[in-house]
């Protein structure tokens, strides 16, 4: 159990996905700019990579092992994670029209999402089972979420202050994205 | 419908080939990797172990080790990998043991501690200082300055690691340590020192096959830890009579240099 | 002429990490060191230029519905592909730069140029274009790993060139270092676009 706990916690501080890993910087960069739509991405995502673990896992012990593919490995993983994010499109508009209202534009753009890729081939890396494997996709996906809504936080008031010319846009995002992952290494020792 | 069948007959045709080309690659390079591994291997136990022979991969209670023959089939080394608790995370670390139980080489092989500080356990300067310990040698090597969690969890962690992996794989060059039977101790005042940030001494009082009463004392512990172990674990020593007693929470390092005083004031 | 536009785009009006912003995992993670930047570059360039004249070659032949997954199919071939021979003749640079050799296939620079160019495009320019692409944003990697080298050790591709008495910046090792000098180098490159008015 504490070990589930280290997991956990691990991913979402001390090892961030998006400030420490450097994984998923793409739409921390290009989606983080308002509150309401980082929630939004960041809960799709979380959605995405739980399943993602799960799936991958699956057919990297029961399928690529037993078959001696391994080398196949990031082709079928990240077919896997584009038709997942497909399936889970088609489910989400099926049952809940207002939540596909809310993620449909963002699941697109989750297949090319490195953080999805990059947490299954951590887990496979890092030999974690199967329970641990969902729980470090979850708990990534929350690092990734809590790490967007920070940073849309920060650039909802940058909006209104004065920024000199060239420092504008992502220069700027880059910065800050520095200065949170300096306070995020305050979390390293305290596990 | 026909459509459909038509694309996915395209696609499989697509991954088909790349299947193939996969294969043929994967056959290929996977022969060199191999090799190159096992070339790599073999030639670092040279380099270690002039006098190799032969070597044999072995397995016991989870952990894998390469146990080094010379031509008259005597033990002359150990390669195996261990891991310890740093800063940031697991710092794993391959050991290379000689037939006399000695270190022979020390090599960080991950870590996830504070680059510019932690990191420079990487350093050949600072791993150099194992070379030659075996157990039973003080384990105090010079630590990394700005870096003391890092270097304590080393130097804990080797020598814990080094006990295991002889005991394992050792054929005899470690002993496992003898259980102490307090009841048959005669009644007296035991000293030992033990290792937590610094030196810890301690004072042990037996009396009638009983641990009645422990002194402890440290000058380069952590006040603030260190007032918590002093407290919590001699109290919990007597109260179990056993010296592996749970660690004060928060102090685990002077904790466990308590319990390790105590443990060899009472070996003697 | 028009071959040498397609070739040097890439390198700076269209420099993937500093104008178009693509590919941003790659570009922190690996740029401890110059030559992780050097070797990520290169690697990547490898497969744009691979996957660019593949796909070229078959735009004709692959239905536009199935035009996404077919692409990343043949990226993640040629991303394997590169990971088994550094693997095989790079081992060194292999384990430093890890997984992110095979998240390759996700970097958007890959993609992209697919979908933007080579599935539109004849092979040759097809191909000039994965060069360039892949070739500025080696540049990009090659100058921020050699920035961070310096800063955060005192040496360049492994040379000691800052002296004794240099007291190095360990942040700039460090993920955090890795933001703040691919933002302030950006800053500087926006400056000297709009000096130069090269847009």
């Amino acid at each position: 159990m504490t070990s589930i706990l280290v997991i956990f916690f691990g991913a979402v501080f001390v090892n961030n996905f998006v400030l420490s890993r450097f994984l998923g910087i793409c739409p921390f960069l290009g989606v983080s700019k308002k509150v309401e739509t980082s929630i939004g991405m960041g809960m799709a995502v979380t959605f995405v990579m739980g399943l993602a673990s799960l799936a991958t896992w699956l057919l990297e012990y029961y399928v690529l092992v037993p078959f001696n593919l391994p080398y196949l490995r990031t082709i079928v993983f990240i077919l896997v994670i584009a038709a997942l994010v497909q399936f889970v499109e088609l489910v989400i508009r099926k049952i809940s029209p207002v939540l596909y209202q809310a993620l449909g534009i963002y699941l697109p753009l989750i297949t090319t999402n490195c953080a999805v890729l990059g947490v299954a081939l951590l887990n496979i890396q890092l030999k974690y089972n199967l329970l641990e494997s969902v729980v470090f996709g979850v708990a990534a996906a929350i690092g990734f979420t809590l790490a967007l809504v920070i940073m849309a936080g920060i650039r909802e008031r940058l909006e209104l202050v004065f920024i000199p010319k060239h420092f504008r846009g992502v220069s700027i995002a880059l910065i800050i994205a520095g200065i949170l992952s300096i306070a995020f290494m305050g979390f390293q020792g305290m596990m | 419908m026909k459509e459909i069948i038509r694309l996915a007959l395209i696609l499989m045709v697509i991954c088909a080939v790349s299947a193939g080309v996969l294969a043929y690659t994967n056959q290929v390079t996977s022969e060199i990797i191999e090799a190159r591994i096992r070339k790599e291997k073999i030639a670092l136990m040279q380099e270690l172990f002039p006098a190799l022979d032969r070597y044999e991969d072995k397995e016991a209670n989870g952990r894998t080790a390469t146990v080094v023959y010379d031509a008259a089939g005597k033990l002359i080394g150990i390669l195996a990998e261990g891991k310890t608790t740093g800063y940031g995370g697991d710092i794993r670390f391959n050991l290379a043991v000689d037939g006399e139980g000695k270190i022979v080489k020390l090599a960080i092989v991950s870590h996830a501690e504070t680059a510019g500080l932690g990191s420079k356990i990487e350093e050949e300067s600072y791993r150099a200082q194992f070379a030659g310990k075996t157990i039973g040698d003080s384990f105090d090597v010079d630590n990394i300055s700005g870096a003391t969690i890092t270097s304590v969890a080393m130097e804990n962690g080797v020598k814990r690691e080094l006990e295991e992996i002889l005991l394992l794989f050792g054929e005899g060059l470690a002993e496992p340590e003898p259980e102490i039977d307090i009841s048959k101790l005669p009644d007296g005042t035991y000293t030992g020192e033990g290792r937590g940030v610094g030196t810890i001494k301690v004072e042990v009082t037996v009396a009638g096959g009983k641990i009645t009463a422990i002194k402890v004392q440290g000058n380069e512990e952590t006040p603030e830890y260190f007032s918590k172990a002093r407290q919590e674990v001699p109290a919990r020593i007597i109260e179990e009579q056993s010296v592996q007693v749970d660690a004060a929470s928060g102090a685990t390092l002077s904790s466990q240099g308590i319990m390790e005083a105590v443990r060899n004031a009472l070996q003697q | 002429m028009s071959a040498i536009k397609e070739l040097t785009k890439g390198l700076f009006k269209e420099n993937p990490t500093f104008r178009v912003v693509l590919g941003m995992c790659p570009t922190l993670a690996v740029t401890t060191l110059a030559a992780n930047g050097l070797g990520m570059g290169l690697s990547t360039t490898a497969v744009l230029v691979a996957s660019n004249a593949v796909i070229s070659l078959l735009r004709k032949f692959i239905p536009d519905k199935i035009r996404i997954p077919s692409f990343i199919v043949i990226a993640a071939t040629f991303v394997t592909m590169v990971d088994m021979l550094l693997n095989a003749y790079a081992p060194e640079l292999h384990s430093q730069l890890g997984i992110f050799i095979p998240l390759i296939v996700v970097n958007c620079i890959i993609l992209g140029r697919a979908e933007a160019f080579a599935s539109k495009n004849p092979v040759i320019p097809s191909i000039l274009d994965g060069l360039g692409m892949g070739l500025g944003f080696t540049l990009s990697l090659t100058v921020l790993g050699s920035i961070r080298e310096i800063l955060a050790a005192g040496t360049i591709f492994g040379r000691s060139i800052m002296g004794t008495g240099f007291e190095p910046f360990a942040i700039f090792g460090s993920p955090a270092g890795g933001f703040l000098a691919l933002g302030l180098l950006m800053a500087l490159v926006n400056m000297i676009f709009k000096k130069f008015r090269l847009e």
